[in-house]
C-alpha cells in the first residue's frame, strides 16, 4: 500500500519502503494534494520531549494541524488517534494535556464519523497489547527520533495493514458453531434442558457471555450456523427455551445438527448457502472434530478452542477481531442472514422441481436496472472489494474512484435482485468506459455470488448490450483478467455473443459489434429499468 | 560473522552482495543515508540480541569498524 505519511516522529521504520514522508510536523497541504498514492495517514503522536507545558503546546499545535488537514485535503485520509506514552510532572489535579488529546481525538473519531474521506484506527488498540515500559526505547528516540521501540516495528506493520482490511472488509463471512461444551456447558444427550451449564453462576455465566459476544458478531453481518452432533429435536429444544439461550434460531442461517461427519456438513453448509470454505471459521471444543475438518477441508480456519470455560469470552473476541473485523457495517451486511437463510429455503425448495427451467420461472425474478446514484457509492465501491467469483477484470475502487468515474461521465449501470424469497439489494454492476466516439470499453463486470446461476447474469449482460445499443454505441470490448477465484466466468463473454479478439493464459480481450448483436431473452427473468438520469 | 554482516549491510543498504567488502566506508554507498544507518543499527541489535551504545553508532560508518565494535560487544556477552 502507498500512503503519505504526516509525522512528528521518525516513524520510516514502520511503513512500507512505497511510502512517503512528510517533514516533521509540516503539513504541506499542496503537496499531498498533488501526490498520486493511495491515502494520506496522519500519524502524529503524543509528544515524548520537554515538560508538561512543552507538551500542551505541542499537542495544541497538533490539532491546528489535524483541522487544516482534514479540511483541505481531497485524498482519502487515515487518522490514527493519540496516546499518552510517557510521564510528564504536574499536578495531578490538572488535566488541561489530558483533555486536549481528548479533543485531538474527538477530532478523529468526528470526522471519520461525518466524512465517508476519513478513516480513523484506535492506535490505543495496538499500544495495550504491551506495557509502558516497552512501547518508547529512548536510545533510538534521543538517536533518530524514533516514536515508538523499533522491536513493535513488525507488529505495528501487520496491525495497520489489519486495520486496513477490515476498513476494505476482507474478511470471512461465517462462523460454524458446535453445541455441546462449545455454546454451553455438559452434553444435552446426557444433561438434558436442566443440566447444562448455561447462565447463572459459573461456568453458565462464562457460556452466557461468549453467546452474547457471538451475537454482536450476527448484529454485524456474521453468518452463523451450526454443526453439531446431537439428535436435532433435543438441541433445537434447548436453542428454543432454555431461558438463558442468547443465539436463538431466527439468528442461526443453517443448522447441520445430526450424526454425519463434520467436515462433510461444513462443505454442504457452504454449498447451500454458497460461499467458498475459505470463508469460514469452525469452533469446536472437540480435538478430534477439529483434526477432522483442519485435514479435510484446509481451507476452514479452525482455531484453537480454551480448556477452561472462563477464557471462552476473550477467545472468542480474539476470533472476532482477527477474521470478523469490520471497519463500517453498511445495510448489505445486516441483512446478510436473512438473505442467506433465503437462499438455504430456496435451495430446499430447488429440490422439489425436476425441470429447471420451470423453476427458474418459479422463483419470480425482477432484475431493477438503473444508472448509479450518489447514494449507491458505498455499495458500489464495496462491491468492487469483495467480489471475487463473478467479477471479469476483478478491479478494486474506493468511493471517491467511483465519484470520479461518475464525474468523469463513465456509465455505472446498477442491478438490484429480487425473487420470492427475498431483495437481495444492489449485487449487479457494470462499469463502462468509452473508448471513442461510437465505441466503449466494459472495464467492470461483476455480480454477487448470491444472485448468479440463475439466468440472471445473462439477462444483465444483455440488458446492458442493449442499453449502450440504444445510446448509439456500435462498438464494445470487454475483457477478462483470471485471477485464482474467477474461474467460474472463464468463458461468459463468448457465451453472451463477444468475440475473443486476443488471449493468453491470463486475460482475454473481446469484442462485440451491436448491429450484428442478436439474442432472444427466456423470459425467466423480469427487467424493470429506472430511468432516472446519473448523478453528478 | 564477517559474511553475516555483509549480508545484512547489502540487504538494508539495498546494494548488490559484490558491493560490500572488508574496505567499504559510509560515504563510499550512496543508499548509506541516515536513515539506512539507523536501519542497519536496528538489524545489527536484532540480529545479535545486543544493544549498541550511542557512541557506537556514531562510529560505525564502515564496514572495518562495525566489525570492530560488533566483535567487541559479542565478546563482553561471552565474558
Amino acid at each position: 500500500m502507498k500512503y503519505y505519511v504526516l509525522r512528528n516522529y521518525t516513524v520510516e521504520n514502520l511503513f512500507d519502503d512505497s511510502c512517503s514522508f512528510s517533514i516533521y510536523n509540516a503539513l504541506n497541504i499542496e503537496k499531498i494534494n498533488k501526490w498520486d498514492g493511495e491515502a494520506v495517514v496522519c500519524f502524529l503522536m503524543y509528544p515524548l520531549t520537554g515538560n508538561y507545558n512543552d507538551k500542551i503546546s505541542a499537542v495544541e499545535a497538533n490539532i491546528e494541524t489535524l483541522k487544516m488537514l482534514i479540511d483541505n485535503c481531497t485524498k482519502r485520509i487515515i487518522l490514527l488517534t493519540m496516546h499518552p506514552i510517557s510521564k510528564s510532572y504536574h499536578p495531578t489535579s490538572d488535566f488541561k494535556l489530558s483533555k486536549l488529546v481528548n479533543e485531538y481525538n474527538e477530532i478523529c473519531w468526528n470526522s471519520s464519523s461525518t466524512n465517508n474521506n476519513v478513516i480513523c484506527f484506535d492506535y490505543s488498540s495496538f499500544l495495550r497489547q504491551y506495557p509502558d515500559c516497552l512501547l518508547i526505547d529512548w536510545k533510538h528516540f534521543y538517536l533518530s527520533q524514533l516514536g515508538l521501540n523499533p522491536k513493535l516495528a513488525g507488529d505495528f506493520k501487520d496491525w495497520f495493514s489489519a486495520q486496513y482490511n477490515s476498513f476494505l472488509s476482507v474478511r470471512k463471512k461465517c462462523l460454524v458453531l458446535d453445541l455441546d461444551n462449545t455454546l454451553w456447558g455438559g452434553v444435552v444427550g446426557e444433561d438434558g434442558m436442566e443440566g447444562i451449564k448455561l447462565g447463572g453462576s459459573y461456568p453458565g455465566n462464562a457460556y452466557e457471555d461468549m453467546q452474547r459476544r457471538i451475537y454482536a458478531a450476527y448484529e454485524n453481518g456474521v453468518i452463523l450456523s451450526l454443526c453439531s452432533k446431537n439428535n436435532e429435536i433435543d438441541a433445537l429444544q434447548i436453542i428454543e427455551n432454555h431461558p438463558n439461550m442468547v443465539l436463538k434460531n431466527e439468528h442461526i442461517a443453517i443448522n447441520r445438527i445430526n450424526w454425519n461427519n463434520k467436515a462433510e456438513n461444513i462443505q454442504d453448509i457452504a454449498y447451500t448457502l454458497n460461499i467458498g470454505l475459505d470463508s469460514i471459521v469452525f469452533i469446536d471444543d472437540n480435538p478430534s472434530e477439529r483434526e477432522i475438518v483442519k485435514s479435510l477441508l484446509p481451507d476452514v480456519v479452525v482455531p484453537d478452542f480454551p480448556d477452561k470455560p472462563y477464557l471462552l469470552p476473550s477467545f472468542i473476541e480474539e476470533v472476532l477481531s482477527k477474521y470478523f473485523s469490520i471497519y463500517a457495517v453498511t445495510k448489505e451486511d445486516i441483512n446478510k442472514t436473512l438473505q442467506y437463510r433465503q437462499n438455504a429455503e430456496r435451495e430446499e425448495f430447488k429440490n422439489r422441481f425436476t425441470d429447471y427451467h420451470q423453476y427458474l420461472k418459479e422463483l419470480n425474478m425482477l432484475v431493477e436496472m438503473s444508472l448509479a446514484k450518489s447514494f449507491d457509492i458505498p455499495r458500489i465501491s464495496q462491491l468492487t472489494q469483495k467480489t471475487n467469483q463473478f467479477n471479469l477484470t476483478t478491479r478494486r475502487y474506493s468511493e471517491d474512484d467511483i465519484r470520479n468515474m461518475i464525474n468523469n461521465k463513465d456509465i455505472i449501470l446498477c442491478a438490484r435482485v429480487k425473487d420470492k424469497f427475498g431483495d437481495y439489494g444492489l449485487t449487479g454492476l457494470c462499469i463502462v468506459k468509452h473508448n471513442g466516439v461510437d465505441s466503449v470499453d466494459i472495464d467492470t463486470l461483476l455480480m454477487s455470488c448470491r444472485v448468479i446461476g440463475r439466468e440472471v447474469e445473462n439477462e444483465f449482460i444483455r440488458q446492458i448490450i442493449q442499453y449502450l445499443s440504444k445510446l448509439g454505441y456500435q462498438h464494445i470490448t470487454s475483457s477478462y483478467f483470471k485471477t485464482n477465484k474467477n474461474s467460474l466466468v472463464e468463458s461468459f463473454y463468448e457465451n453472451n455473443g463477444f468475440y475473443v479478439i486476443e488471449q493468453n493464459v491470463n486475460y482475454k480481450n473481446y469484442e462485440l459489434f451491436t448491429n450484428v448483436y442478436n439474442t432472444v431473452s427466456n423470459n425467466i427473468v423480469e427487467v424493470i429499468w429506472n430511468n432516472e438520469r446519473q448523478d453528478n | 560473522m564477517k559474511d553475516r554482516i555483509i549480508e545484512i549491510m547489502a540487504e538494508v543498504l539495498k546494494i548488490d552482495i559484490c558491493g560490500i567488502n572488508e574496505t567499504t566506508v559510509q560515504t563510499d554507498v550512496l543508499n548509506w543515508d541516515s536513515l539506512a544507518h539507523l536501519n542497519l543499527m536496528l538489524k545489527f541489535e536484532d540480529e545479535f540480541n545486543i544493544s549498541l551504545e550511542p557512541e557506537d553508532i556514531g562510529r560505525m560508518t564502515s564496514f572495518k569498524m562495525i566489525y570492530e565494535i560488533l566483535q567487541s560487544y559479542i565478546d563482553k556477552e561471552a565474558n
